[in-house]
């Protein structure tokens, strides 16, 4: 994808890596902008529940846990793939795709418990704010357990090298930004209430 | 040397035939982008100023009757959605995408496929915003969308901007973030950052910018969006939401949009300038720091197109006193052009008005805005042709005019025939005259209070002369477009032929052949200093008066050479343009929910065959890739590849045999 | 400046990659981030601590928790100033910003 081989350059950059840096500093003004709306609407919540009623943290204090494990794992599969550690790559990949699917399945059980609560997308701007949030996140999340899948898929079928390029690293990049931008969230969303 | 190759010989004409649509459609190449760019933003420039004459006409007299209230409405969001999104953002890109690899020495942007996907989804969604034209009308919110009135969801028009603006959202971010890439890691050896032109130096801040705006109008975007379908309550003022928090996100993207919109011009400017008055830019790093600066402040004033709000006296104040700040950079920049020219040998080539006209009129708009800056004054100016007169001023006496002076300096680099000099000064004073006739009676027409956005006014309010008087101005401008039109046909069809360096320029763009080859440079520039390209030609005398040397420093792919050159480039991909498809087919198909559900999933599986196969690109075909890894070379991608090469002398370590 | 290296980008992967940790290492980081979590969690129930203290102690332990993944997992502390100063620069900028716009609502405080 990207033609830096084919001639000498004045920088030692590693293109890919640039460009992935680039690209999650602009998505941290992106959440910015979500957590911010969240911050401004956390109170207003329209006649229906809020956060003291609904948020369960222990509950969610497990599922932060469990995604702050997937960096590890993800970090250990980038360090199996730097030895060419093909089989440590392969099971630290499945794990990190796992606990990404175990936090996704209790995000699901924590806003189907809000829903059954009475807290929808359009029931208040703290619902809406609050969903808008926690979706794009999980969205985040998933779209990284499918580059993950990937990722072993094609370690199955044409082998993941170090030679192959940094997809690993740069998966790894972006699977660490989705954890800490739920560390964010954790603190400023759960632990902070209102 | 046969050695450093293990691609099959390809020479730059079979590398991307030449004809087909097929060879743009896929094509991957920078230059080939930066041409439909230019091309597609020139036709929406043109749509633009229809809408622009509608406007003219409707309000040439009071009680206007020409179109109903509801079409003007369309007509004066389109114009600005139009011009800002679709015009000006694109031949900037246009420009960008052609001369900042070149600049920097490089054979083309760090991510080729991506810099072709930003252009599909540029050209999808400025299809997507038209098509409402004929799917319920044209958006009718203004160009800035503000809550409340954006979020009613009962005409689908908003929904057609709303998804437009997020998907040419995607298209510059991904240009941004591809452009940062590049610049920070493609130069050529000894170009460092501060060797770079002047015109690289403000894509980068302008990367920047794009990079940390466009997120939050993303935000502002959704939020709308789901307001609009969903029934969330961002912005229902009676359920406790707030359409402040709108104008906020809005407007934290819209200011930096603006200097997004104006720092390309400056830096075609700043080449302009030195290269006409045969010396070199005055303070280059002076001018590269209040580059930056603006942009950076930028970021610090965007409360001051909501000033009547009710954000209260301190933010105000704040907001007052930054955006005062902000003028000392630009006067900074504007201080060393005019340095520039001074006891410079001046010529007035069609560039060079263009960008003299450039400094005047951006410097009567600047003047206007910093008296939007003073609190008090502005809430008087606000919302009334004042300000439709300082915006013009920056981004048409600015922007455009900045924007022509590139076209006309690099259109004999591009096409390689030189735009008529007669016609083009034409189109110079036609432009200026019309340009002032137009905007100057606006100043007084706001002063005098007529509101922006309305449909008609009312006789005896003492607005009729000058509104008069703009329309026939922008009748002016329009006569100025059809002498371009004209001049650019004509010239591209049986031009002067404009050889390597036919402005006796200061940059590398001037060192390859007209057009350049393929691959650019046949031998990756070694660069020493700024503007390196001259110091090659010239050395000084006693007096420090430019003296030829007796050298060509010219790549050799500009030189009559019968060599072709090896060099293995990306391979075209039909990947971008079905990306692109891909998601403006689910764009389509929210619009109409829940019967568009399945043109959404359609749309979604168009998107993942087409990550896919881009993903797998260059897995099951490294020898087609382009994707920096070692290994065998094929030929799969390359018809035609079996031409007698013959290498030139002195090639060598521009060859690219790494891939 | 030849460019005949078969893999340019091999040869410079296998010098940026060397890892500075060792998996012990990200077990030891993984675990202090387990610790603080805990604390964080714990401190919420504690009765007493609230108010400004809970709200500064827990943006000061979310803040070490956040930093630590930024620059051991994701590797920026080992990484070329330009990545370090993309990454800062964004997140400095996102916080002055979104604290001036919960100013101008007079937000700031009232949302803690």
């Amino acid at each position: 994808m990207a033609i830096e081989a084919s001639q000498p350059a004045a920088s030692t950059l590693d293109i890919r890596k640039t460009a992935m840096w680039a690209f999650l500093a602009s998505e941290l003004m992106f959440f910015g902008g979500l957590i911010s709306t969240f911050l401004l609407y956390r109170a207003r919540t329209n006649g229906g529940p809020g956060s003291e009623e609904l948020f369960d943290i222990p509950f969610t204090s497990v599922s932060s846990f469990v995604l702050l494990m997937s960096s590890l794992t993800m970090v250990l599969a980038h360090n199996a793939w730097e030895r060419n550690d093909e089989r440590q790559l392969r099971l630290w990949l499945v794990a990190t795709a796992s606990l990404g699917m175990v936090f996704l399945g209790g995000q699901f059980f924590e806003f189907s418990t809000f829903v059954h609560e009475g807290l929808k997308l359009d029931t208040s701007p703290f619902g809406s704010s609050f969903y808008l949030l926690t979706g794009f996140h999980g969205a985040h999340v998933a779209v990284g357990v499918l580059m993950l899948s990937a990722m072993v898929i094609i370690s199955y079928r044409v082998g993941l090298t170090k030679a192959r390029g940094m997809n690993v690293e740069l998966v790894a990049l972006y699977w660490h930004f989705v954890d800490i931008i739920w560390i964010v969230i954790f603190t400023v969303v759960y632990l902070l209430q209102v | 040397m046969a050695t450093i190759v293990e691609t099959p010989p390809v020479s730059p004409a079979a590398a991307e035939p030449k004809g087909g649509l097929w060879a743009w459609v896929t094509s991957v190449d920078h230059k080939k982008i930066g041409i439909m760019y230019g091309i597609a933003a020139i036709v929406f420039f043109v749509i633009g100023g229809i809408e622009a004459l509608f406007i003219r006409l409707q309000l040439a007299v009071p009680d206007g009757t020409l179109v109903s209230e509801d079409a003007f409405n369309q007509l004066f969001t389109m114009h600005g959605t139009t011009m800002v999104f679709l015009f000006v953002m694109p031949i900037a890109a246009a420009f960008g995408n052609y001369f900042v690899p070149i600049m920097i020495g490089a054979r083309d942007v760090a991510f080729p496929r991506l810099n072709a996907l930003s252009f599909w989804l540029f050209i999808s969604g400025g299809v997507f915003i038209s098509s409402s034209f004929f799917l319920g009308g044209l958006p009718d919110g203004a160009w800035v969308g503000y809550s409340p009135l954006s979020a009613q969801p009962e005409v689908i028009r908003m929904d057609f901007w709303v998804l437009g603006l997020a998907i040419l959202g995607v298209a510059s971010l991904l240009g941004a973030v591809n452009f940062i890439t590049t610049i920070f890691t493609m130069r050529a050896p000894g170009m460092t950052l501060f060797r770079m032109p002047v015109f690289a130096w403000m894509q980068l801040v302008v990367a920047f910018l794009l990079a940390f705006s466009l997120p939050l109008v993303t935000v502002g975007l959704f939020q709308v969006l789901f307001d609009r379908n969903f029934g969330t309550l961002f912005y229902d003022a009676a359920s406790g939401g707030d359409p402040i928090l709108w104008q906020h996100l809005f407007w934290l993207f819209g200011h930096p949009e603006v200097y997004i919109l104006i720092l390309p011009a400056m830096g075609i400017v700043s080449e302009v300038l030195p290269t006409f008055s045969r010396k070199p830019l005055f303070g280059y790093q002076f001018v590269v720091f209040a580059g930056a600066a603006i942009g950076f402040l930028g970021f610090g004033v965007w409360a001051h197109h909501m000033f009547t709000a009710g954000l209260g006296p301190v933010a105000e104040t704040a907001f007052g006193l930054m955006t005062m700040t902000i003028a000392v950079p630009t006067g900074i920049k504007i201080f060393n052009w005019v340095g520039t020219m001074w006891g410079g040998n001046i010529s007035f080539p069609t560039p060079m008005l263009f960008a003299i006209g450039f400094v005047a009129m951006f410097t009567i708009g600047g003047l206007s805005g910093v008296t939007h800056s003073i609190v008090p004054a502005d809430t008087q100016q606000h919302d009334s042709y004042y300000v439709v007169a300082h915006f013009h001023y920056v981004l048409f006496g600015g922007a455009v005019f900045g924007i022509f002076s590139g076209v006309y300096y690099w259109f004999g680099k591009v096409f390689g025939r030189q735009l008529n000099e007669r016609i083009g000064k034409l189109h110079f004073w036609l432009m200026l005259i019309g340009f002032n006739l137009t905007f100057a009676p606006m100043h007084i027409l706001g002063l005098n209070g007529m509101p922006r956005r309305i449909a008609t006014y009312g006789d005896g309010l003492g607005w009729n002369y000058w509104n008069f008087v703009a329309t026939v101005g922008s009748f002016v401008i329009a006569l100025s477009i059809l002498v371009f039109l004209i001049n650019a046909i004509r010239s591209y069809r049986k031009g002067e032929p404009a050889g390597a360096d036919p402005w006796d320029g200061r940059t590398l763009e001037w060192t390859t052949s007209s057009p350049p080859a393929n691959y650019n440079f046949a031998e990756v520039p070694i660069v020493e200093a700024v503007d390196d390209f001259w110091y090659k030609k010239y050395g000084e005398d006693e007096d420090h008066m430019p003296v030829r040397l007796d050298t060509n420093p010219l790549d050799p792919s500009a030189l009559d050479d019968d060599g072709e050159f090896h060099v293995h480039l990306p391979s075209p991909s039909y990947f971008p343009i079905l990306l692109a498809l891909g998601i403006v087919t689910v764009a389509y198909g929210f619009l109409w929910i829940p019967v568009g559900f399945a043109v959404m999933a359609l749309g979604l599986g168009i998107m993942l065959w087409a990550i896919f196969g881009w993903a797998l690109e260059d897995i099951d075909h490294p020898m087609g890739g382009d994707d920096g890894q070692g290994g065998g070379h094929g030929d799969d991608d390359d018809p035609g590849s079996e031409v007698s090469e013959q290498v030139p002398a002195g090639i060598g370590a521009g060859s690219g045999g790494g891939e | 400046m030849t460019a005949t290296t078969e893999n340019p980008e091999t040869e410079e992967v296998q010098e940026e990659y060397a890892d500075h940790l060792s998996p012990a290492n990200y077990w030891g980081i993984a675990l202090f981030l387990a610790v603080v979590t805990a604390v964080e969690v714990a401190i919420t129930y504690i009765p007493d601590f609230d108010g400004t203290v809970l709200v500064v102690s827990l943006l000061v332990l979310g803040a070490v928790k956040f930093l630590t993944v930024v620059a051991f997992f994701m590797h920026l502390k080992y990484e070329p100033f330009t990545m370090n100063f993309m990454f800062y620069f964004g997140l400095l900028g996102a916080l002055a910003l979104f604290i001036a716009v919960l100013l101008a609502f007079e937000a700031l405080f009232d949302s803690f």
